[in-house]
């Protein structure tokens, strides 16, 4: 196809080079000027949008959580726990008691679909002034880290007026997981003060389940795919007193440490519950010998 | 409705070239790692987090995936952008063309606002592809209203 004339290319607007279809009334408007405009609008927009994101960051309701992001070491120490160290631990934990979850066969799974795929569900219900989630997410943490990814942690401690005060842990408020395997959802229902204000509202459907499986509200409360629940504390955060994240963070390559056997075996509880959701992947996570040993415990086969 | 049109600069007609083939191949690798999120490599820490994004509920648009939009608004594109397309004497050709810019213009700045107020997290990959878009808005805007003699009188 050959062009239609031989005139100069339209870099040159204000040079006629062809007759011209006449614009009503014969106004003269710049197209040129009408373009740089709408260009510039397009910067405006997108100029405001980062505007208002970046003062909404800056003045939005302040908790414990905010701006606090988790340092990358300790996010490392935390979410990369040697494979060697869950082996070793496994479910024993002789100084600090760990309650395993509970298991119920026979409930309908709980599902979510994204991107029109479906996968196994499970959600963590807590809030950030709770002593007994503080201890808590430390093993969840740890545990959903082998099948996926935290986008990010940010630093907090429990309520400083409740049980085990200032207890060193992590929010899940404004964080994000990713995982190939399964969904898993996070709601911290209440912030850092007991007060009965709502931080983040529960999805009808994990609604529902909270009134079926923990209709005394407790927190935490886990479902892992309506199989693996944790209802209430699984151990007792005053273990965690006098101990600074750090501390607590860089002892989980230490499976001989106290606190470290306690987040590690309920991790692996935890994981055992997921390998059920899962159906057993991933092997090298699944197939180890410490989320083995809890899913005898658990009487979970995968 | 064949009618005079002004031949576009040479380098816009190489430019929205390049700028078209780019997008469609980003459009086509975030559509992949749309139905697997495993292949998307970018960052997952921090503000910077494609994973959230093309997971998130703003990852479809009617239903439909934004990376399957984005994959049709570049195959489109990669059509009206050729130089063939440039050249064409079909002033609806380059309406065309322009319209799509608008439109695709239009929508990024509906996934910009999305990423930033309501998923609170940028995508790298999308944020690839809505530069592209921006530089294909500004080459079509400031070329086809003068290839179509618009604002001239006679």
């Amino acid at each position: 196809m050959m062009p239609s004339n031989t005139k100069k290319p339209a870099a040159a607007p204000s040079k006629r080079t062809a007759p011209r279809k006449n614009l009503k009334g014969g106004s003269r408007r710049n197209p040129t000027l009408i373009a740089w405009i709408s260009i510039g609008v397009v910067v405006a927009v997108i100029a405001t949008v980062v505007l208002v994101k970046t003062l909404g960051s800056s003045t939005s309701t302040p908790h414990a959580g905010d701006g606090v992001l988790t340092s990358q070491t300790i996010y490392k120490q935390v979410t990369t726990i040697p494979a060697s160290v869950y082996d070793t631990v496994g479910i024993s934990s002789p100084a600090i008691a760990v309650t395993p979850p509970t298991v119920k066969t026979g409930q309908p799974p709980l599902t979510a679909t994204v991107n029109g795929k479906t996968y196994p569900e499970g959600f963590y219900w807590g809030a950030e002034f709770c002593p007994y989630c503080a201890a808590t997410r430390w093993s969840i943490i740890a545990a959903l880290s082998r099948f996926g990814t935290f986008d990010k942690l940010y630093n907090m401690y429990s309520s400083s007026t409740d049980y085990a005060p200032n207890t060193p842990t992590f929010s899940f408020y404004r964080t994000a997981y990713v995982s190939p395997y399964l969904v898993f959802k996070t709601f911290e229902v209440e912030g850092p003060v007991n007060n009965g204000v709502i931080l983040q509202k529960t999805p009808p459907k994990e609604q529902a389940t909270v009134a079926k499986y923990n209709p005394n509200g407790d927190f935490p409360f886990i479902n892992l795919g309506n199989e693996t629940f944790v209802i209430g504390a699984p151990w007792d955060p005053i273990n965690l007193a006098g101990l600074s994240r750090s501390e607590i963070a860089s002892s989980l390559s230490d499976p001989t440490s106290v606190t470290t056997q306690a987040i590690v075996a309920l991790a692996n509880y935890l994981s055992a519950g997921i390998c059920s959701m899962t159906k057993g992947d991933p092997g090298s996570v699944c197939q180890s010998s410490g989320v083995q040993a809890a899913a005898k415990a658990l009487k979970l086969t995968f | 409705m064949d009618d005079i049109v002004t031949p576009a600069p040479r380098w816009v007609v190489v430019t929205t070239g390049l700028l078209a083939l780019i997008g469609l191949g980003i459009s086509v690798y975030l559509t992949i790692t749309h139905f697997q999120p495993h292949l998307l490599a970018c960052s997952t820490h921090g503000f910077v987090n494609c994973g959230v994004v093309t997971t998130s509920a703003q990852s479809r648009f009617l239903g439909i995936p934004v990376a399957f939009l984005g994959v049709a608004q570049y195959l489109a594109m990669t059509a009206l952008c050729s130089p063939w397309a440039w050249r064409a004497s079909n002033r609806l050709v380059h309406l065309a063309r322009l319209a799509l810019a608008v439109v695709g213009m239009c929508f990024v700045l509906w996934l910009i606002t999305a990423e930033f107020l309501i998923i609170k997290n940028l995508c790298e990959w999308c944020t690839g592809v809505h530069i592209v878009t921006f530089a294909m808005f500004i080459c079509v805007v400031l070329t086809v209203p003068t290839m179509l003699g618009w604002g001239e009188v006679d």
